[in-house]
C-alpha cells in the first residue's frame, strides 16, 4: 500500500513539475503570440498608447506607424477572438502589473452578429498566465473549467498539444517560430481567408454600450484620452449588416454622451479596395499600414488639443 | 462507452470498488450489470441484440447436450449457427451483397437497380457472435459442458473489457475464472495498471497521432505522390497495430483488476520475418478461431496438397470479409492468403534455406504495408489508383513537402521518435536486452518507465475520444 501511495505522490509531483516546465518555456518566448501574452499579463509596462480590441485591433493598428507619427510608445493588446467585454477584461488584466496608459485606442467590433459570443477563444493559450488574478477571474466567469485548468495539471495538459509544447521548447532555446516574426509590439498581420457573404443583423445589446460607459469613465478618472475607433470593413460586407446605420448612430450618440471621440472608418475609401483585405473584416499588411497612418494623422491634432 | 473517455474513468472505479467490497457470491452479478450498462452506452437496441444472441446460444447449448440422437444435436447446432450468422449477415453483409448484385445487374443488363444505404453495425457484433458460436460448437463437439446458469452465461458473452473488440475468449478459459473465488491484493494492481497504461499510450499517443496524418491522405489520395501514399500505408500499419493491440492491452489490464486473465492476443507481430510467423503473432484469438471453426472443418491439412492450399486461401479470404463487408477487405484477405500459400510452397521446396533476418523484417513490413493499403482504402478504385501511383509516380522529392502540409516539423519529428520507441519497446519485450529479471529493472527502471508513459499520455495524447478502429468490425 505504501508503494501505491508513493507512486500516487510521484505522479502528482511529476504532473505539476511538467506543467510548470512547459509554462516556463512559454513564458520564455521572446517573440510571437506568447511574448505578447507575457507582456500583457505578466510584465510591468509603461506604454503611453494602448490599442484594445479583437483580432481586428490586433491586425489593423501597426504600432511602428503609431509610434513614428504620434511620437509615442504604443502596444497592441488586441486579442484574436475576443468579444468587446473580454477585450476590456484583457485591458484590466494588463493593468494588474502595468501603468495606466495616456492614450487608449479602442477598436469596436460593431459588426458582430452573435450576441452570445462572449466566450474564450483558443483557451489553452491563457493557461500559463492564470497567476494574473484579473485574467483568471475573467476566464473563470466565462468558462468554469478554468478552475480545473488552474489547479489540476492532468486536467489542463491534454488540452495543450503539440503546438504549445513546440512553443515552449522554442522558448527554452530562444528560437522564434514560423509566424512569430510577424508580430511587432502586439500587432500582427493576417493572411488571406476565404469568405461567403450573407445579410445579417449585427448584435445591438445594452451591454456593449454599458461597457463603453465604463471604459470612458475609467479613462476620465485616470485623465487618459480615449479614442473609439470603427476600423475598416470591406464595403461589400458592410452592406450586409442590415442595422449598420442605426448601430453607428447609436455609437456616435454614446461617444458624444461620454465626451469621447468616435472615429469611423467604415466608409473610408480603404473599404472599397478588396486587395487590402484578407477577409471582409481583416486588413492585410498593406491595408493595415495605410489605415494606421490615416488614423495616426487624424489622432495627432486631437492629442494636441 | 469508450475506454478513452471520461464516463469510463468514472465507471471503472465504481465497478472495481463494488466488485471487491461485495461478498464473493455477488461479484459476478456486479460484472454482469456493469457489462450490460457498459454496452448500453452504444444504444438500447444493441443490448437487445446481445441478449437475444445470449438466450439462443444458452438454450441451444443445453438442448445439444440433452439431445438423444446425433440428428437432433446437429439440428440444434444449425439453429444456433443460423441465428448467429443470420444476425451477422443481415447487419454486416446483406447490404454489401445486395449492392454488389445491384452493381452487376446495372452493369451487365439494362435494368437499373438502386443500391442501398449503409446501416450502422452494432459495436462488437462480430466479436461476441464469434465467441458465442465457438461455445455452441464446443458443446456440440463435447469439449465443453454447457453452462446451466443463464446469468453466468450472459456474463461470459458480455464481459465488458473484451465485449466490443475481443480477445475472442474460449469458454474453457474464461468461465472458470468468472466462477473462481478471488482475493484482492495490492500487488495484483501493478501488472494491471502497467499493461493498461501501455495500451492507453499506444492508442492515444501513437495510433491517434498517426491517424491525424493517415486519415487526410486516404480521404484524398488523388493529390499525393506515390512516396507519400506508401509512407501513409506504413504509418497505417503502425496505427492499426497500436490501436487494436492498445485496446487489447487496456482490456487485459482492466480484466486483471478483477483477477481475470484474458487470452494473449498479440505477440509483437511487426517483428515477424515472414507472413507465416506474422499470423502466429497477430490477432491470435481470432486466428485460432478461424483455425478451429473454419480451417479444421474444411479439412485442415488432412487433405490433398492443392486442397490444403485452397483451404488456407479460403480461410484468409473469409477472414478478410470478416473485417468488413467490402471488396477492399476481401482483396486484403486474398493477398494474405496468396502470399501465405506461396511461403508454404517455398518452404516445402527449399526446407533448409535461410533468409537474412533483416531481409525478412523488410519483406514482412513491405508486404504488410502494401496489403494494408487495401484494408484502409475507401474503394477498390482508390486502391488501384494508390498502387498505380506507387509504381508509376513515386516522386520521392515531394514527400517532405506533402508531409509538412499535413503536420508541422515538431509533430513529424515526434511521430518518428514515437514509432522508433514502439519498435524498441517491442524489441526489448522480445529479446529482453535490459534483463527484466534484474533487480534494477524491476525496482527502478520499470516504475520510472511506466510513470513516464503515464505522463506522456497527458502531454502528447489525443483526448478527442477517438473510436477504436476494430469496434466497427
Amino acid at each position: 500500500m505504501k508503494k501505491l501511495v508513493a507512486y500516487f505522490l510521484i505522479i502528482v509531483v511529476a504532473g505539476y513539475t511538467i506543467r510548470e516546465t512547459v509554462y516556463y518555456g512559454l513564458r520564455e518566448n521572446k517573440s510571437g503570440i506568447f511574448d505578447k501574452y507575457n507582456t500583457i499579463f505578466l510584465k510591468k509596462n509603461n506604454f503611453e498608447t494602448l490599442i484594445i480590441g479583437s483580432s481586428r485591433a490586433e491586425s489593423h493598428f501597426s504600432c511602428k506607424i503609431i509610434d513614428s507619427v504620434l511620437h509615442t510608445n504604443s502596444y497592441n493588446i488586441g486579442i484574436q477572438g475576443s468579444s468587446l467585454p473580454f477585450s476590456l477584461d484583457v485591458f484590466s488584466a494588463y493593468l494588474e502589473n502595468s501603468e495606466f496608459p495616456h492614450n487608449i485606442i479602442f477598436n469596436i467590433d460593431h459588426h458582430i452578429n452573435a450576441c452570445d459570443n462572449d466566450t474564450v477563444f483558443m483557451y489553452p493559450r491563457y493557461f500559463a498566465y492564470l497567476s494574473n488574478k484579473t485574467l483568471y477571474t475573467a476566464l473563470e466567469k466565462r468558462d468554469g473549467r478554468f478552475l480545473g485548468f488552474r489547479y489540476f495539471p492532468y486536467y489542463s495538459l491534454p488540452f495543450m498539444g503539440d503546438n504549445y509544447l513546440s512553443a515552449s521548447m522554442r522558448g527554452f532555446f530562444n528560437k522564434p517560430g514560423k509566424y512569430d516574426l510577424n508580430y511587432y509590439k502586439g500587432y500582427t498581420i493576417i493572411e488571406d481567408i476565404k469568405w461567403k457573404y450573407k445579410p445579417y443583423f449585427a448584435c445591438d445589446e445594452a451591454v456593449m454600450y454599458d461597457r463603453i460607459d465604463s471604459i470612458a469613465s475609467l479613462c476620465r478618472s485616470h485623465h487618459a484620452n480615449l479614442f473609439l475607433v470603427l476600423s475598416p470593413i470591406f464595403s461589400k460586407a458592410s452592406a450586409q449588416i442590415l442595422n449598420n446605420t442605426s448601430l453607428i448612430k447609436k455609437l456616435n450618440a454614446k461617444a458624444q454622451s461620454n465626451n469621447v471621440v468616435l472615429l469611423d472608418y467604415t466608409t473610408d475609401e480603404i473599404c472599397n479596395d478588396s486587395t487590402l483585405f484578407a477577409d471582409p473584416y481583416h486588413l492585410k499588411k498593406k491595408g493595415a499600414e495605410l489605415f494606421t497612418l490615416k488614423l495616426a494623422k487624424d489622432i495627432t491634432p486631437l492629442l494636441n488639443k | 462507452m469508450l475506454f478513452n473517455s471520461f464516463p469510463f474513468i468514472i465507471f471503472l472505479p465504481i465497478v472495481f470498488f463494488l466488485y471487491w467490497l461485495l461478498n464473493d457470491k455477488y461479484r459476478w452479478g456486479v460484472l454482469l450489470v456493469a457489462s450490460y450498462y457498459f454496452y448500453s452506452g452504444w444504444g438500447f437496441w444493441y443490448v437487445l441484440l446481445l441478449l437475444s444472441t445470449t438466450l439462443i446460444d444458452y438454450f441451444m447449448a443445453i438442448r445439444i447436450e440433452q439431445a438423444t440422437t446425433p440428428y437432433k444435436r446437429k439440428l440444434f447446432l444449425i439453429i444456433s449457427l443460423s441465428c448467429n450468422l443470420g444476425v451477422l449477415l443481415s447487419f454486416k453483409y446483406f447490404i454489401f451483397l445486395f449492392n454488389s448484385a445491384a452493381f452487376l445487374i446495372s452493369n451487365f443488363s439494362n435494368n437499373q437497380v438502386q443500391s442501398l444505404a449503409q446501416i450502422i453495425i452494432p459495436v462488437g457484433l462480430s466479436f461476441y457472435t464469434f465467441q458465442s458460436i465457438a461455445y455452441t460448437i464446443d458443446v456440440y463437439r463435447g469439449e465443453v459442458i454447457p453452462e446451466k446458469s443463464l446469468p453466468r452465461f450472459a456474463l461470459f458473452v458480455s464481459f465488458f473489457p473484451q465485449l466490443v473488440a475481443g480477445p475472442v475468449e474460449r469458454f474453457n478459459h474464461l468461465m472458470p475464472q468468472l466462477k473462481k473465488k478471488s482475493i484482492f491484493t495490492v500487488e495484483m494492481l501493478y501488472p494491471a495498471i502497467r499493461i493498461a497504461v501501455w495500451g492507453f499510450f499506444k492508442k492515444m499517443v501513437i495510433a491517434d497521432r498517426l491517424a491525424e496524418i493517415v486519415d487526410p491522405i486516404f480521404k484524398n489520395v488523388h493529390i499525393y505522390s506515390g512516396a507519400t501514399l506508401l509512407l501513409s500505408g506504413f504509418l497505417f500499419v503502425v496505427q492499426v497495430y497500436c490501436d487494436f493491440s492498445g485496446y487489447t492491452d487496456i482490456a487485459t489490464g482492466v480484466a486483471k483488476l478483477f483477477g481475470i486473465e484474458l487470452t494473449l492476443n498479440w505477440r509483437r507481430p511487426l517483428l515477424s520475418k515472414s507472413l507465416i510467423e506474422f499470423w502466429k503473432r497477430n490477432h491470435i484469438s481470432i486466428t485460432s478461431w478461424f483455425r478451429n471453426y473454419l480451417y479444421i472443418p474444411l479439412g485442415g491439412n488432412k487433405v490433398s496438397y492443392q486442397r490444403w492450399l485452397l483451404n488456407i486461401f479460403l480461410v484468409f479470404f473469409i477472414s478478410g470479409l470478416w473485417h468488413g463487408a467490402s471488396w477492399t477487405f476481401a482483396l486484403w484477405g486474398a493477398m494474405h492468403g496468396m502470399v501465405y500459400c506461396i511461403e508454404l510452397i517455398i518452404k516445402k521446396k527449399f526446407p533448409y534455406s535461410k533468409t537474412p533476418v533483416i531481409c525478412g523484417h523488410i519483406y514482412l513490413l513491405l508486404f504488410h504495408t502494401i496489403s494494408l493499403i487495401a484494408f484502409r482504402s475507401q474503394s477498390v478504385g482508390d486502391l488501384f489508383y494508390i498502387y498505380h501511383k506507387i509504381v508509376g509516380s513515386f516522386n520521392l522529392q515531394m514527400l517532405p513537402l506533402e508531409l509538412l502540409s499535413l503536420s508541422d516539423t515538431f509533430s513529424l519529428v515526434l511521430n518518428i521518435v514515437l514509432i522508433l520507441f514502439l519498435f524498441l519497446k517491442e524489441k526489448q519485450e522480445e529479446s529482453d536486452f535490459l534483463n527484466s529479471k534484474s533487480k534494477i529493472y524491476s525496482k527502478y527502471l520499470r516504475p520510472i518507465f511506466y510513470l513516464c508513459l503515464f505522463i506522456f499520455i497527458f502531454l502528447l495524447g489525443n483526448f478527442n475520444s477517438n473510436q477504436f478502429i476494430y469496434f466497427r468490425f
